[in-house]
């Protein structure tokens, strides 16, 4: 039965990897470093998670597997950045495709395989309370991890040593030297655990939002993370509503499928034009006039970008 | 290009080579297999040699376009967007009442360029007046140009009583370009893309638009003082970028296809970023590593009927090839590979 | 805290920056002048670790110290301001604070620090919100902050380099006040500076560095006269000037910013021959470069040079070279023959690299350009991106705009460039150019502008003036 109930439980599983990705994405940016493999980190994650957890018939190895890989590609990527000093833009670029070819090649004996999925796990007492209860505690363990990596992400960048040097790099590096940080290291380490959210977000996909394996499995939402980091402004918060409002988006246009016949192959890609539509929008006017913009809008959106976000790190370090 | 880069780069190409080998030979593969079958599938007849220079003419266009904006230092994700609206550019000749008559072939090459040139020009006017990425608003773009193809395709452009994304009903055939022989060799492709790459050698490297043009590229604030606008010159980077993909597009559509598909880029945009990743504003290795590309493209199918490997391996060659020589560019082992080779042979 | 240096020295190749520098400070606010090249940043970046000198040694509380490392250095309470702040734009003061500073992984609650920290800007009387993002403080308080947290990690000895540069009066107020403050509490300040009238203000004690070598040493109270010997004075011969032409045609300069607090004998709008050479003479961080600037930019309101119909300058014909010449002026990737290639290329679109070759070679010829035609620029010497610059100007007549163009230079380059640039002087409009050196807006200039800080404080023909008078106005001395 199609009530707002069901709508929210399904925005809120559909929303499940895109959240893990686009938090990761977070963490990774706040260092400086921008994983544009994103897409094909997520999709190759996806395809490794299946596999390990169809041979295994553990999904949660098939979740560790695909942390696993996405550290390594993003430890691959950071190496050359930091140590080859190569534009992380060109590689990360040159790794998405990489990566999506691969998926495509090695997965072909496993398109169409039903494989292990990740159940609901209800909390009990806790999900017996009417509506509250049931959208939030009746999900699966990749959900709740999901959900309880938002606020732990926000500690994480806010609250501990680490995540304040994570951000001291990210904005000065020169600085963040003089005060005695090891700035390779930390780059390094934000790069690794933003690869390996995004290595979960892939087995998210196909252990419990997309079941399975198919060509092409997730595509464009390597992307449209990246979109969303920029619309949160670089904030844990800001930036899983984004991806929540992402899913709402796909929702509705899974619903209005049923509507209309000739527009039905559209729909569902029309969330993601409209995601980068939005920011664009936001952007545009943010940069324009700055005082003729409503201060809610300012305060939704008014990013703060890492100051060394997408450079090479300084010669002397 | 002096000699000692031609050196530098011929070994370099060669590595690389080897590096996809030693990948193959860990997939379980032989190389000398593939490599057999890539080059029967691309060269083995002449109708294959006319298959892969129908693949590398919007390679080469495509590429080129980049070159462009790579030169005012912009990443044109855009490209595959502005593919694919030259195509359907190009379609909406080829099923108006144009669409029968003789000239119709140089209707589309117009309306393609015009469509894709305009669709880079939106990018550039965002990224100008609007300090917008050029990569979101070229993600952007190209997810909405995908839609409407597919919106077109599906809807009013279907086929009569089928509505399916296997694409619109076929061109007339004076919309299909011009060819000669009984093959249909593409000459008027061809005429097309040597007068392109001509023409772009000589706009690049004699003239100072193509200076300007790089300079904006370098420094964006230097430019004033030698009198012209950063602005500007990207701006036309993006028309001319968008132009020269629209043409790729029109090349797809009325050249290979013969109608238009949803998947008419067929992924070309993003190949040839790869592609100028290693070329850089080197139009004769452009020409070269653009033909290895389509050869490995066309000859790839061979790859699914002789050896039983799947078409995507092509895509893995052709990203690691990019890979490989992109760090080897960084390392510099060229150069050193160089010193022994003349230390061996000056003894 | 007692700070001496003993025969400091360190080359750079065949560069001597520094040569056998002694310096005794037994506290309060010490002054390090010095003309640009003098030595001060090489000698700055010794004592704070960051380069090791090749002979010397420095004693801090008559104890030896070692050298060469920025930890070392802070250990042993040494401390530095740069001229942009070492901050992070979004993180708040008080993380800006805690940055590598913390012990416990877990930032349990600050409740603590932030006491105590808030207790340190009180004691300046500074406000403050500490979770306030550092990025929408101005650079003034910026700096401001930075120096308080040196002192919350226990600083001795603070380096001051050019800190004031991008301060208001307010705060620089502030900032002196601060300063006083802490020669209080037995903290010694050293104060790298061009500004003669700050120096006068707060300083203690000074030393005038000139070619990498002590020239002199002061203490309170100072005589502005023997300084300005010793920063100025050049025992150089020159060689000849000016042939004055007379040309019938004139034009006029207007600036909107004139503060005048002595009495005019030039008229803003009054008529000027062509081919007259304006001088703007300012010290190091004024705005001498910047009305160099103005002009170029012809932003109307502010400057510009207009003919007697009341035409104003084409922009074309404004020859334009910046201070900072690879950042602003050159294409680093771009080879010599290429830059030569875009300045020709305002004549046509069609590039000949023939011609451009022959045309090139000659002016690297004229210029002296030590490079090859092939070489990328970010290859050549200061001096030699200097020449470069230069030869790029157009040889059409028009407004030279040189922003310091003899900066780096050897006296005997100096004197090459200025041969060719007054060569220009009989086909140009006018020539207008800032510099530091006094001498040499002495020498080269007909009009005279003077600027101190922001302020431009007088414009007057040269024959009205004399060179004490012009080194008071660039010092903010008036009496």
């Amino acid at each position: 039965m199609i009530t707002i109930e069901n709508s929210l439980i399904t925005v809120i599983a559909l929303s499940t990897p895109l959240i893990i990705a686009v938090l990761g994405e977070t963490i990774s940016e706040k260092s400086g470093v921008i994983n544009l493999s994103a897409e094909g980190t997520i999709m190759i994650c996806a395809l490794f998670a299946f596999v390990f957890g169809y041979l295994t018939d553990i999904a949660i190895v098939g979740l560790i597997a695909g942390m696993i890989l996405g550290s390594i590609i993003a430890a691959f990527l950071s190496l050359c950045d930091i140590k080859l000093r190569m534009d992380q833009i060109a590689v990360g670029f040159v790794l998405t495709i990489l990566c999506s070819r691969l998926s495509s090649y090695l997965g072909q004996d496993y398109v169409r395989i039903s494989g292990p999925t990740l159940n609901k796990m209800p909390i009990p007492l806790l999900s017996d309370i009417p509506f509250l209860g049931n959208i939030l505690f009746n999900h699966s363990l990749i959900t709740y991890i999901s959900i309880s990596l938002i606020p732990l992400t926000w500690l994480l960048l806010n609250k501990t040593t680490f995540g304040l040097s994570l951000r001291a790099v990210g904005e000065n590096p020169n600085a963040a030297k003089s005060r005695g940080i090891d700035v390779q290291k930390i780059r390094f380490i934000g790069t690794l655990i933003g690869g390996a959210l995004l290595g979960l977000s892939g087995a998210a996909f196909s252990l419990y939002a997309k079941y399975g394996w198919s060509e092409g499995h997730t595509a464009n939402y390597g992307w449209i993370v990246l979109a969303i980091v920029i619309f949160g402004g670089w904030n844990p918060f800001r930036a899983a509503m984004g991806a929540y409002a992402f899913g709402l988006l796909q929702v509705l246009a899974i619903k209005a499928q049923s509507v209309t016949l000739a527009l039905s192959q559209v729909l569902p890609l029309l969330p993601f034009p409209l995601m980068i539509f939005i920011l664009i929008f936001i952007q545009y006017i943010n940069r324009k006039d700055s005082s003729s913009v409503p201060l809610i809008i300012k305060s939704l959106i008014g990013g703060n970008q890492p100051e060394s976000l997408g450079k090479k790190l300084p010669k002397e370090l | 290009m002096n000699f000692n880069d031609l050196k530098i780069n011929f070994i370099r190409f060669i590595l690389s080579i080897l590096i996809i080998f030693f990948l193959l030979l860990s997939f379980g593969i032989n190389p000398l297999d593939v490599t057999n079958a890539l080059f029967i599938g691309s060269f083995g007849s002449f109708e294959k040699i006319i298959r892969t220079i129908l693949v590398w003419v919007p390679i080469s266009m495509a590429s080129i376009a980049l070159i462009y904006t790579f030169s005012s230092g912009m990443w044109n994700i855009g490209i595959e967007g502005q593919i694919i609206m030259g195509a359907i550019g190009a379609t909406i000749i080829a099923r108006s009442f144009l669409g029968d008559t003789f000239i119709s072939p140089y209707i589309q090459l117009f309306m393609a360029l015009a469509f894709g040139g305009f669709w880079g020009l939106i990018c550039a006017i965002l990224k100008v007046k609007g300090g917008v990425h050029e990569i979101f608003s070229g993600l952007g773009l190209d997810f909405v140009a995908s839609g409407i193809a597919i919106y077109l395709i599906i809807g009013p452009w279907k086929r009569k009583g089928i509505a399916s994304t296997s694409g619109t009903e076929i061109f007339h055939e004076n919309s299909w370009i011009p060819t000669v022989g009984n093959l249909d060799f593409p000459i008027f492709l061809l005429i097309v893309i040597i007068l392109v790459y001509v023409f772009t050698f000589y706009l690049l490297s004699h003239t100072s638009f193509g200076l300007r043009l790089k300079a904006t590229g370098i420094n964006f604030f230097a430019t004033n003082k030698f009198n012209f606008s950063s602005e500007r010159y990207i701006i036309f980077s993006f028309i001319i970028a968008g132009a020269l993909a629209g043409i790729a597009g029109f090349s797809q559509v009325s050249g290979s296809y013969h109608k238009l598909v949803p998947t008419i880029s067929g992924g070309f945009g993003f190949l040839s970023i790869l592609l100028v990743l290693i070329c850089s504003r080197n139009i004769f290795l452009t020409f070269i590593i653009s033909f290895l590309f389509a050869a490995l493209i066309v000859g790839g199918s061979q790859l699914q009927i002789k050896l039983d490997l799947d078409h995507s391996l092509v895509g893995i060659i052709q990203a690691s090839f990019v890979l490989s020589w992109l760090i080897l560019q960084r390392v510099n082992l060229e150069k050193k590979i160089l010193n022994i080779f003349s230390k061996v042979f000056t003894k | 805290m007692k700070i001496e240096l003993k025969n400091i020295s360190k080359s750079f190749g065949s560069l001597k920056a520094n040569k056998e520098i002694s310096i005794s400070i037994s506290g309060g606010i010490h002054a390090l002048l010095g003309e640009n090249g003098a030595g001060k940043s090489t000698l700055v970046k010794i004592i704070s670790g960051q380069l090791n000198p090749d002979k010397g040694s420095i004693l801090i509380s008559d104890k030896k110290i070692s050298l060469g490392s920025p930890k070392i250095a802070i250990n042993n309470g040494i401390g530095m301001l740069n001229q942009n702040p070492l901050d992070f734009a979004n993180l708040s003061v008080l993380e800006s604070f805690l940055v590598g500073n913390t012990q416990n992984s877990f930032m349990s609650n600050n409740h603590k620090t932030k006491e105590e920290i808030l207790h340190l800007f009180d004691n300046y009387n500074i406000e403050i919100d500490l979770n306030e993002k550092i990025s929408s403080f101005s650079i003034g308080q910026r700096q401001q902050i930075e120096l308080l947290r040196l002192l919350y990690n226990g600083v001795k000895i603070i380096i001051l380099d050019e800190p004031t540069s991008a301060f208001s009066l307010e705060q620089k107020k502030m900032i002196f006040d601060t300063l006083k403050k802490l020669t209080k509490e037995d903290i010694t300040i050293i104060f790298v500076s061009h500004k003669l009238d700050e120096v006068f203000e707060i300083c203690d004690s000074g030393t005038v560095l000139k070619s990498g070598r002590v020239v002199y040493s002061m203490h309170k109270p100072f005589d502005s006269d023997s300084i300005f010997a010793k920063m100025f004075d050049d025992t150089r011969t020159k060689n000849k000037i000016t042939n004055k032409e007379k040309r019938s045609d004139k034009f006029k300069l207007f600036i909107d910013e004139l503060d005048k607090t002595k009495q005019e004998t030039f008229s803003n709008e009054s008529l000027i021959d062509f081919g007259t050479v304006v001088g703007i003479a300012g010290l190091q961080g004024s705005m001498n470069d910047k009305l160099v600037n103005n002009f170029f930019s012809r932003d109307f309101s502010k400057t510009g040079i207009f003919f007697d119909n009341g035409d104003y300058i084409d922009k074309e014909k404004l020859y334009y070279m910046p201070a900072d010449r690879l950042e602003r002026g050159l294409f680093e990737d771009l080879t010599l023959k290429e830059h030569f290639a875009l300045s020709y290329s305002n004549r046509s679109k069609y590039l000949n690299w023939n011609d451009i070759e022959i045309y090139g070679e000659k002016k690297i010829q004229e210029y002296d350009i030590k490079a090859t035609i092939t070489q990328k620029v970010d290859q050549l010497s200061g001096g030699n991106q200097q020449r470069l610059m230069l030869s790029l100007l157009p040889e059409s007549p028009g407004v030279l705009l040189l922003e310091q163009p003899t900066r780096g230079l050897d006296f005997n380059s100096a004197n090459k460039m200025w041969d060719i640039i007054l060569h220009r002087k009989k086909n140009d409009i006018a020539i207008i150019f800032s510099s530091t050196d006094l001498e040499e807006i002495w020498d080269y200039s007909d009009i005279i502008i003077s600027v101190s800080g922001n302020t431009i404080v007088n414009i007057e023909s040269k024959q009205n003036l004399n060179k004490e008078n012009l080194a008071r106005y660039v010092s903010g001395i008036l009496d």
